[in-house]
């Protein structure tokens, strides 16, 4: 479904052969070597670099169904060319310019380039028979990286010298000076410090600056003054809320899913405030890339004061995308979920449209298609999840310590079973399964052998070290091996201690009493409260629909199928189920055949279970059609001891003992064995070493109680990432679900670091690692696009304008002066701690940056659009910047930071599936970021000043001049309503003047005092309004109705929203 | 350094000058300029606007009859008798099945409804539609039509968008950004909400990554049915002395800043966008005022129906002749609320299905005629479409699934080969089988229309020329005249 590089010539080309009629170019002979060093040395290049674009099977349909990718192709086109004839040539023609038809289209070559192929079209079009598809056409990706700057590594270069030397703050001003000079224009002079005020504070909080600064400031003579004001502009908490919402365009931000119901994606306000957190304590811009990517992973996550961990809340950046429910191709559409986190992954932190390779190499930048699915394996390896961030790394600290204390028990306990089982040689045989048992578990043996190639083993938790590995969305979930001595509690039993038969994953019954706070998950999923208790098997591809779970306990199994988790129906009902065992083992049934095709298609499955009450506990996970059948591990010893019980008895016990004494009981059959004997009713349970190992079992515990008790039971959750092992991702050919290639396995750009990366870990998605190398300060991009994103968000435009492509398509920076100043801020930026303040302070304060908006005519004329920067750019607000300036100088705005959304406001006109309560009309006052992005039904006010649609990466919004802006600031209810408060604020004190009032006004509004016959006018049109509502200006100086119709004219002003 | 366009040989236009705009503005068409002056930032990303047709153009204007849900081909213009005969066998033993959304595959379910011919052209249509019967000469069925998608938002984005995901620009918005709007107090691209908006929400009529100038307004069939549209002021004079107040600090605040005289373009142009919205005002309550229609033009429409529904797309067919009668670019109708679903019958299919055409087979039939009557006809181009088709088979007892393997829908007006059935489905309406067309094609063919090549017509963004067709798109000549 991507659209893709356009391939329009086709058929102009085709009709103007076809009309041409020239005869179609014969195979010319074997050429003489000369000739063919000719073809290698000039032409051929020339034809890759000029021509291959659209002529290449590789593009796509060759344009005109002519091909340079290889000989044969070329001479397969008919009509271009006629072997020594280039005047007859239409291929020479049309490099020619000289008829209809005139390539390349972007604009004529050089004349020694024309020369060039009419000198091969005049040798008899030598081209080597070399048999293979040459590297015309292909992707030849060394050679792309080689020719686009972007792979460059960014190098520092002093900053130039320029003549007006006196004029320059700091190194950024002389790269913009040089520039000018070289072109003969001069920078604007410095704004009017108002001016400078108004500008700095709109640009760095989104927010007025307050009236008194502006005077205060203005009126300091001290030229530090401003810096000084920038500084309280940075530590302004504002600061923070107004960067965070220029990032959450890069990352598609909603609380919605959108698609048919808009389904929430709960919490997802959680992201947005870690953002601005992030922003607020200016958190390396390193460590904010990491964190997003694998906040989850990182060794040393950041814990707040009250212990939560805010690391892994930034991985909510993986799922702030679309997702839609009960997908009939779910294949096709994990490719498209994938695929909107691979791209926004790729521009946002690389510039680079990585989403292009998803169907085939990219068509023009140095990305293979190999990349691309390298990337999205590391995806499709992690899920979903909703993390108790707040308890997350408190109960990872209790849970270690109740695996310590069972640990140190088991060594002690073992020895005190050898104990009491020492010298029962006498009840053994009794014990062991007869004869009858033996010969089945022969039978067994033999079935499940036969079986086995149809079974696929999700996990198995048996098998101890080298088994599942147990993975939770936090540690409630731990190992339990083979051989450990179980308390029984119940009062009736005649056994007060057993002994585990075979190893499994256990959740404590006191992970099933945690609660969350906060959205749950919507659908089959969230009817649990699930976060913090989860098991998460491996995924493991499977190809049929009937899953076995041997589980014991209260549980909600979920199996997540192609990492769909929005189960609202029709389909996928069947992935969620929820059991009680009442305390057996038991084998549950999953039957996932009606949900989904099985057979041919395989689907990447893992299972995630969920303690609904008390102790819940999962052996063995298998695909399988029948209920798999396991082996007695008892019956098997004896049958692999000669099959004689009696005979085998002696040595089993022999040997529980011995491992017992040893502390570690791995073999299940003499974990059987031990099991058996401790259950048997002659075990003496009121006296002697049975006695002791009762009250020691007991004691061990009593510490773990006492270690749970110690567990945080409720959190607050957050959308964020779940590691699992590793799954390499097939190449999808032409993107499609249904045609996959060959394996690439997961690693990082091959235009970075290399076509032969080591493998990476199979227990493991790799995020951890792809953060690294998205880090490394020998990666060309990542620094660059941050620093070019926060140029962008100061100026207007980046450096490199187009600032989520960095690649060919995108529009480079100016010249190379502006190229030098972005890479030597990039290294700076790598250098002194990815410090995303210090860089904004640095160009603040630049005297580039303080330049006034009033352009010089002769600049304007020789460079229109301020290029070289030769003034400060006039800028509209963003929607969200004047919302909140319309509360901040009506009074209304509610400056508290953070917290859950306030639900949008909805016209009459925003209708549809899904619809939410509407929220209040003045969005309570709080800031726009604060409103609940619901993608289905976005904020009017926002959009129509162009908050982009959430879909995908936007860092450069669209800036647009249109009707319903006007409108909105017209007849907006919002707009009229706030006017109505901004003059009750004015008229509050009964003691001011209409003058002062006047005053006050447009200081809020635009940082100045009105010119005198802006006072007249105002005075004036209060006059009018008074009379116009039934009153006298003269006598009622004090209407309500009027003043409300001047702070609505002045919202109206253009001065109002534009920023000088 | 002259930088290579990169744009897989597409020729794109050079960025137009403001100048070169404003002067097209009076030629007919790029008078984008004039409804939505950008600044200079965004006018150069907006400058694909098409600065001459790629050919004559047959229609000016497109009216979309969206038949939201998914109106069943095989019971409204795609008769199978095999349907009667195979009744009640499972599908599964006569043709492949594919997965459908609900994958509850019941038996071959007949039509309820009779087919019969009309017109000199003598295409059938069933019982559900005698009115858009009376008009079949005018129109060019499609049989023929495929999605890729068989659930609702997918294949709505897929029908408004070309692509099945979220976010991407609707036909209208290519259109309007392509050709502009004739029409500079009216916004080009108009979807009037009959009640329904489709599952996928309003993204089905957004501008995606096209600026927002181009992104459908929607607005509702009755007086002050656009958005910020009403006044709130008591009188006219309090508003515009307001205005007045603001153009003089605009005035100053542009003094300030201009340069040899001339003010920047972001403000001068916001400036002048006011006055805009300022005669809007007044332009779309004008035109939503359906009184100045003659009774009897009320009464063909179906406004005097006693089926609400049937009044409420009469209103919008109305507004749509209205509309397209000002130059309003592109105008989409979406389905009124008939108390069941919208054409989305997996159960009840026979009451589902008479009330969705009741509501709208009358007034699309009016519309025809008055277009045709009054000239409009032959420069508009009218499309009447559902995301998908159903199955022929049951879901149930009495429902049919979503099916996207064929659909049928009909175009009518310019450039129109009216009377003419184009493709085929098997004999159970369930595959197509002869000139199987995708909804790429239908884009293409509306560009086609309208004087554009949907080839050319493209957007650089997230690195790449977008297009509204993608890589696809064939011009359905078959229907063509």
């Amino acid at each position: 479904m991507m659209a893709c590089g356009i391939l329009s010539i086709t058929r102009r080309l085709g009709a103007v052969i076809a009309l041409c009629g020239i005869a179609a170019a014969a195979e010319p002979p074997a050429s003489d070597p000369a000739d063919l060093e000719f073809f290698e040395a000039k032409v051929r290049p020339l034809l890759v670099s000029r021509c291959a674009e659209c002529h290449s099977a590789e593009a796509g349909d060759p344009e005109g169904g002519l091909s340079f990718d290889s000989r044969a192709d070329f001479f397969a086109a008919e009509g271009v060319a006629q072997a020594g004839k280039p005047d007859q040539s239409l291929l020479v023609h049309a490099v020619r310019y000289d008829g209809d038809l005139q390539m390349p289209p972007e604009g004529k070559l050089p004349a020694a380039e024309i020369a060039t192929l009419e000198e091969w079209v005049r040798r008899g079009l030598p081209w080597p028979d070399d048999g293979k598809r040459a590297a015309l056409g292909g992707f030849d990706l060394a050679a792309r990286k080689a020719e686009h700057w972007c792979w460059q590594p960014p190098r520092a270069s002093p900053p130039p010298v320029v003549k007006n030397d006196a004029w320059c703050k700091n190194p950024i001003d002389r790269f913009v000076l040089a520039r000018l000079e070289a072109a003969g224009l001069e920078p604007a002079p410095e704004a009017d410090r108002a001016v400078l005020v108004r500008r700095a504070a709109e640009i760095l909080t989104g927010l007025p600056a307050d009236p008194a600064a502006v005077e205060r400031v203005g009126a300091d003579p001290d030229p530090a003054a401003f810096d000084r004001y920038v500084e309280t502009l940075l530590a302004s908490p504002h600061y923070g809320e107004r960067f965070a919402r220029h990032w959450l365009d890069v990352v598609r931000f909603a609380e919605t899913r959108g698609h048919e119901f808009d389904y929430p994606i709960p919490n997802a306000w959680r992201y947005r405030d870690w953002v601005v957190e992030a922003f607020n304590a200016d958190l390396p811009y390193d460590r904010f890339v990491r964190e997003q990517v694998a906040g989850d992973l990182v060794a040393d996550p950041r814990l707040d004061a009250a212990g939560a961990n805010r690391s892994v809340v930034g991985t909510g950046f993986w799922y702030l995308g679309e997702e839609v429910h009960s997908p009939v191709d779910i294949l096709q559409d994990e490719a498209d979920r994938t695929d909107n986190r691979v791209d926004t992954f790729g521009k946002a932190f690389l510039g680079l449209a990585l989403g292009c390779a998803r169907c085939h190499d990219h068509k023009f930048d140095a990305i293979s298609d190999e990349d691309y699915y390298a990337i999205a394996g590391m995806l499709m390896s992690s899920s979903y999840r909703q993390v108790p961030f707040e308890s997350l790394e408190h109960n990872r600290a209790v849970a270690a310590e109740a695996t310590a204390v069972a640990t140190d028990q088991r060594r002690k306990l073992l020895p005190l079973v050898a104990a009491a089982l020492a010298g029962r040689e006498a009840e053994v045989a009794a014990l062991l399964p007869p004869s009858a048992a033996v010969a089945k578990a022969a039978a067994d043996r033999k079935q499940a052998a036969a079986r086995a190639a149809g079974e696929t083993v999700i996990a198995d938790y048996g098998r101890g070290p080298g088994g599942t590995p147990v993975i939770g969305d936090t540690a409630a979930w731990e190992a339990v091996p083979t051989g450990e001595p179980l308390l029984v509690t119940a009062a009736d039993a005649a056994a007060r201690v057993r002994l585990a038969a075979s190893g499994f994953a256990r959740s404590d019954e006191v992970w099933s009493r945690t609660t969350s706070r906060g959205e749950r998950d919507t659908g089959g999923v969230g009817s649990v409260d699930r976060a913090g208790r989860v098991l998460r098997t491996p995924k493991v591809r499977i190809n049929q629909g009937v899953i076995w779970h041997r589980v014991r306990g209260n549980l909600q199994i979920f199996t997540t199928v192609d990492s769909h988790v929005v189960i609202h129906g029709p389909l996928y009902g069947g992935t969620v189920m929820k059991v009680d065992t009442k305390g057996e083992w038991k084998w549950i049934r999953q039957d996932l055949r009606r949900d989904l095709k099985w057979g041919e298609t395989a689907h990447v499955v893992h299972v995630e279970y969920a303690a609904i009450a008390g102790e819940a506990a999962v052996a063995e996970v298998v695909a399988a059609a029948d209920e798999p059948v396991r082996v007695d591990p008892l019956a098997l010893a004896i049958l692999e001891r000669g099959g004689d019980p009696v005979a085998a008895g002696g040595a089993l016990l022999a040997e529980l003992l011995a491992a017992c004494r040893a502390g570690a009981v791995d073999s299940p059959a003499l974990a059987a064995l031990g099991d058996r004997l401790l259950a048997a009713p002659a075990v003496d349970w009121a006296a002697g070493p049975a006695k002791h190992l009762a009250e020691e079992t007991a004691g061990g515990a009593a510490i773990r109680a006492a270690v749970f008790a110690k567990a945080k039971l409720e959190s607050a959750t957050a959308p964020a990432i779940l590691d699992g092992n590793g799954i390499d991702q097939f190449v999808l050919l032409k993107g499609s679900a249904a045609r996959p290639g060959s394996v690439s396995p997961r690693r990082f750009l091959e235009a970075i670091d290399g076509a032969s990366q080591p493998a990476w870990p199979p227990g493991s998605s790799g995020r951890l690692a792809l953060a690294e190398r998205v880090l490394d300060p020998k990666n060309p991009l990542t620094a660059r696009v941050a620093v070019n994103r926060i140029w962008h968000h100061l100026f207007g435009r980046g450096l490199v304008p187009t600032t989520d492509n960095f690649g060919k398509l995108g529009e480079p920076a100016a010249d190379p002066v502006a190229r030098a100043l972005l890479d030597t801020l990039a290294v700076r930026f790598m250098e002194e701690g990815w410090s995303v303040k210090r860089l904004v302070r640095e160009i603040v304060t630049s005297a580039t940056w303080r330049m006034s908006s009033a352009r010089a005519a002769a600049a304007a004329a020789q460079d229109p659009r301020n290029l070289l920067l030769h003034h400060h750019p006039l800028r509209r607000l963003e929607g969200e910047a004047i919302r909140d300036k319309i509360l901040a100088v009506s009074g209304r705005l509610d400056p508290k930071l953070g917290g859950p959304g306030v639900e949008v406001f909805l016209t009459d006109f925003q209708d549809g599936r899904g619809r939410p309560g509407a929220g209040p009309l003045d969005g309570a006052g709080r800031r726009s970021i604060y409103t609940t992005i619901r993608r289905n039904f976005l904020p009017g006010f926002l959009v129509t000043f162009d908050m982009p649609v959430p879909f995908q990466a936007m860092g450069r919004r669209n800036v647009t001049n249109v009707p319903a802006q006007s409108l909105t600031m017209m007849n907006d209810p919002f707009v009229v309503e706030q006017a109505l408060l901004w003059a009750r604020r004015a008229l509050a004190d009964a003691a001011l003047t209409p003058e002062d009032r006047i005053l006050g006004m447009y200081r809020s509004a635009f940082a100045r005092p009105p010119a005198p016959e802006e006072m007249a006018a105002a005075l004036e049109f209060l006059a009018l309004q008074t009379r116009a509502h039934g009153g006298d200006f003269a006598t009622d100086r004090r209407q309500e109705a009027a003043w409300a119709d001047l702070a609505h004219a002045l919202f109206n002003a253009k001065e109002f929203i534009f920023v000088p | 350094m002259t930088r290579r366009s990169h744009h897989c040989g597409r020729f794109r236009p050079a960025p137009l000058s403001r100048r070169q705009l404003l002067a097209q503005a009076g030629c007919g068409f790029g008078t984008v300029a004039a409804s939505a002056l950008l600044h200079r930032e965004a006018a150069r990303a907006a400058t694909g606007v098409v600065p001459a047709l790629h050919h004559p153009a047959r229609a000016t204007s497109v009216i979309f009859l969206y038949m939201d849900g998914g109106v069943s081909q095989v019971d409204s213009f795609d008769p199978k008798p095999r349907l009667e005969q195979d009744a009640g066998k499972d599908p599964h033993t006569l043709f492949k099945v594919d997965a459908t959304q609900f994958n509850n595959v019941g038996k071959v379910l007949p039509s309820p409804w009779k087919f019969k011919p009309y017109g000199q052209s003598g295409i059938p249509v069933s019982d559900l539609f005698p009115h858009i019967g009376g008009v079949v000469d005018e129109l060019a069925v499609i049989r023929s039509m495929t999605s890729e998608f068989p659930e609702h938002t997918n294949a709505n984005y897929f029908l408004h968008t070309g692509s099945g995901l979220q976010g991407r620009p609707s036909m209208g918005a290519w259109t309007t950004y392509g050709l502009g709007s004739e029409n500079d107090d009216l916004p080009g691209y108009v979807v009037v909400n009959g009640g329904l908006i489709p599952p996928g929400g309003l993204d089905n009529f957004t501008s995606g990554f096209l600026p927002a100038s181009f992104q459908g307004s929607v607005i509702k069939p009755t007086p002050g049915g656009l958005a910020n549209v009403k006044p709130r002021e008591k009188s006219p004079a309090l508003q515009e002395s307001k205005l007045a107040l603001a153009r003089r600090l605009d005035r100053s605040f542009a003094a300030r800043l201009a340069s040899a005289g001339e003010a920047p373009d972001p403000l001068e142009s916001a400036i002048a966008n006011q006055e805009l919205a300022w005669r809007m005002q007044s332009e779309v309550p004008a035109l939503l005022d359906l009184a100045g229609e003659t009774a009897a033009t009320q009464r063909a429409y179906g406004m005097e129906s006693d089926y609400e529904p049937t009044k409420i797309f009469a209103a919008e067919c109305l507004l749509a002749r209205r509309m397209v009668e000002r130059g309003v670019r592109f105008v989409e109708l979406t389905c009124p609320r008939v108390g069941g679903d919208r054409w989305d019958q997996h159960g009840n299919l026979r009451a589902g299905h008479e009330n969705n055409a009741r509501a709208v087979d009358q007034p699309i039939a009016a519309l025809i005629r008055d277009l045709r009557d009054r000239g409009l006809l032959e420069r508009t181009l009218v499309v009447w479409s559902g995301e998908f088709g159903r199955t022929p088979f049951a879901q149930g007892g009495d429902g049919r699934d979503h099916n996207p393997q064929a659909f049928s829908l009909w175009l009518a007006g310019g450039g129109v080969k009216g009377g003419t059935i184009v493709g085929a489905t098997d004999d159970y309406g369930y595959r197509v089988v002869e000139k199987k067309f995708m909804i790429h094609d239908l884009h293409a063919t509306m560009l086609h229309l309208l004087g554009i090549d949907h080839t050319l017509l493209t957007y650089r963004f997230s690195g790449r020329d977008m297009r509204l067709t993608d890589v696809y798109g064939h011009v359905i000549d078959e229907a063509l005249a």
